[in-house]
């Protein structure tokens, strides 16, 4: 006979909250915490699918990749099905093993000792436009900063050519409102983004960029073992992934430096802290909103039943902000240890580009602080709207 | 009970009660070792909690890495060496009692 000390497992409490719905966009936190509030995991009725909120779930489900598979695609969606199929992803919806080969050209290509190298380049950009801004005058500091600075540095590192830039933005919008469920926001993104996601794929091909990231990944790629077609599908993933999140992360930063005069006082005396600071923004902000999941199999989260065949989307940014997890989760400490937060992701498919987003991060708060005593906030700011993605659309400081 | 101790870059040393489950690098962090920043929280992505190993009860530590750690360890801010492993992925067990790993002096 066996004795568990566990209760028996039940069945996720129905939840009839629309995480996408307009006043969800509007105020995501408290859709997040009423979710959170109910269950680790819960069943959304509207779409058919469970959502995973507490740190303990979503954690445990993202590392679990052979029960929660990726390769049905990371949306909202089951791509297999006929009514909402469409190609995957290369890498990001695909499982070990067929996915460490492709994951194995991101960690060859954008390796952290590459990254290292870039310190001083990236450093000198940063302060180049940091030293240009204003004082003492207002100004919108997301385009002027979140926006521009990776802007200036990324783009060139990849080896995208300054024609057709424009295209980057709306590419990237559209490809992350696509793993949402089909509502208006998707219908406006595709009308912006779907010109500027076939300039990225024309862009995505082998030989359309002729030096940087892009042409190692291919040539990496190739020697790996991979198609043209792969190689081009990795390169894409670059150009659409690397943009957005970063620049959304940029942006919390500042927004909550400006917030929180004491934090900047921190960095300003020890601007080591702007990598951590750094962090604490992604972790606080968590600028992708959600994952998408298939469970292979039935499985027991924090005691409640997943069956098999099923859709679930795992909320990072209501992991991050979880108080079974975080002391005082909503306030923004420069000194938190943030090691564990699920802002990347976790697991297999945590962000391949997460060391370059955190040299950006660092490079433009320690440039901030080097140059301004303090920021202040002229209006508060407005939020884009975006199926899985949370970040700020404008934001006017000042700068002493 | 599983006892690690962690030597720091200076010599002195810590050695701590670890819990079975959980990763040498989360053990560490969790008890503040300052030099195991664990970036990605262990996914294999930053090389950030990089440690040598000096004493190892079970002789199966530097054996068993994988290869993506491998990967990892060729881009540590202290160049690896051949008892290098990124501490995320040793698994604390009651076997690695008297566990003894060096901390680099950076990581980033």
């Amino acid at each position: 006979m066996t004795i568990s000390n566990n209760p028996p497992a039940i069945s996720p409490p129905t939840c009839e909250l629309d995480p996408f719905s307009d006043d969800a966009m509007n105020d995501p936190l408290l859709v997040e915490s009423q979710m959170r509030d109910m269950a680790p995991v819960v069943y959304l009725s509207k779409y058919g699918c469970y959502a995973a909120t507490h740190y303990s779930s979503v954690s445990e489900i993202m590392s679990n990749w052979e029960t929660f598979s990726s390769a049905k695609g990371v949306g909202i969606y089951d791509i297999t099905a006929p009514e909402h199929q469409r190609m995957r992803a290369q890498l990001l919806e695909m499982d070990p093993p067929e996915h460490t080969t492709f994951r194995s050209v991101h960690n060859k290509v954008i390796n952290p000792k590459f990254i290292r190298e870039l310190r001083e380049r990236f450093y000198d950009a940063s302060n180049e436009l940091v030293s240009g801004l204003p004082k003492n005058k207002p100004f919108e500091a997301i385009s002027a900063v979140a926006v521009a600075y990776p802007m200036s540095v990324f783009p060139d590192l990849i080896g995208v050519a300054e024609v057709g830039r424009e295209n980057l933005l709306p590419a990237a919008a559209l490809t992350f409102n696509g793993f949402g469920p089909n509502n208006e926001i998707l219908a406006r993104s595709l009308e912006a983004g779907q010109k500027a996601q076939q300039w990225l794929i024309s862009q995505a091909q082998p030989g359309a960029i002729k030096n940087g990231l892009a042409v190692q990944t291919h040539e990496v790629g190739e020697s790996l073992g991979l198609s043209p077609f792969d190689t081009t599908a990795l390169v894409f993933g670059l150009l659409s992934a690397g943009l957005d999140t970063t620049m959304h992360g940029i942006g919390w930063a500042i927004y909550l430096l400006a917030k929180n005069p004491d934090q900047f006082k921190k960095l300003k005396e020890n601007p080591e802290l702007a990598r951590p600071a750094f962090d604490e923004a992604v972790r606080l902000g968590s600028p992708v909103k959600w994952f998408g999941r298939h469970s292979t199999s039935s499985s027991v989260i924090d005691g409640f039943t997943i069956p098999e065949d099923a859709r679930v989307l795992v909320f990072l940014g209501a992991a991050n902000r979880d108080g079974r997890r975080w002391e005082d989760p909503l306030e923004f400490n420069i000194e938190r240890q943030t090691s564990g937060h699920v802002g990347f992701g976790a697991g297999p498919h945590s962000c391949a580009g997460q060391m370059l987003a955190r040299l950006e991060g660092e490079s433009v708060l320690k440039s901030l602080a080097s140059y301004a005593d303090e920021i202040e906030i002229v209006t508060e700011p407005s939020f884009d709207i975006s199926n899985s993605l949370r970040g700020l659309h404008s934001l006017e400081i000042v700068l002493r | 009970m599983t006892d690690v101790t962690f030597v720091r870059a200076d010599g002195s040393s810590t050695t701590l009660t670890a819990q079975e489950g959980l990763s040498l690098m989360q053990v560490a962090v969790q008890n503040g070792i300052p030099e195991i920043i664990a970036e990605c929280g262990g996914s294999l992505s930053c090389a950030t909690c990089h440690v040598f190993v000096e004493y190892d009860p079970t002789g199966e530590l530097v054996d068993s890495r994988g290869a993506v750690e491998n990967e990892m360890l060729e881009c540590t801010a202290v160049l690896s060496k051949e008892n290098s492993r990124l501490s995320c992925q040793i698994k604390i067990r009651t076997e690695l009692s008297g566990l003894v790993v060096q901390v680099p002096d950076a990581q980033i």
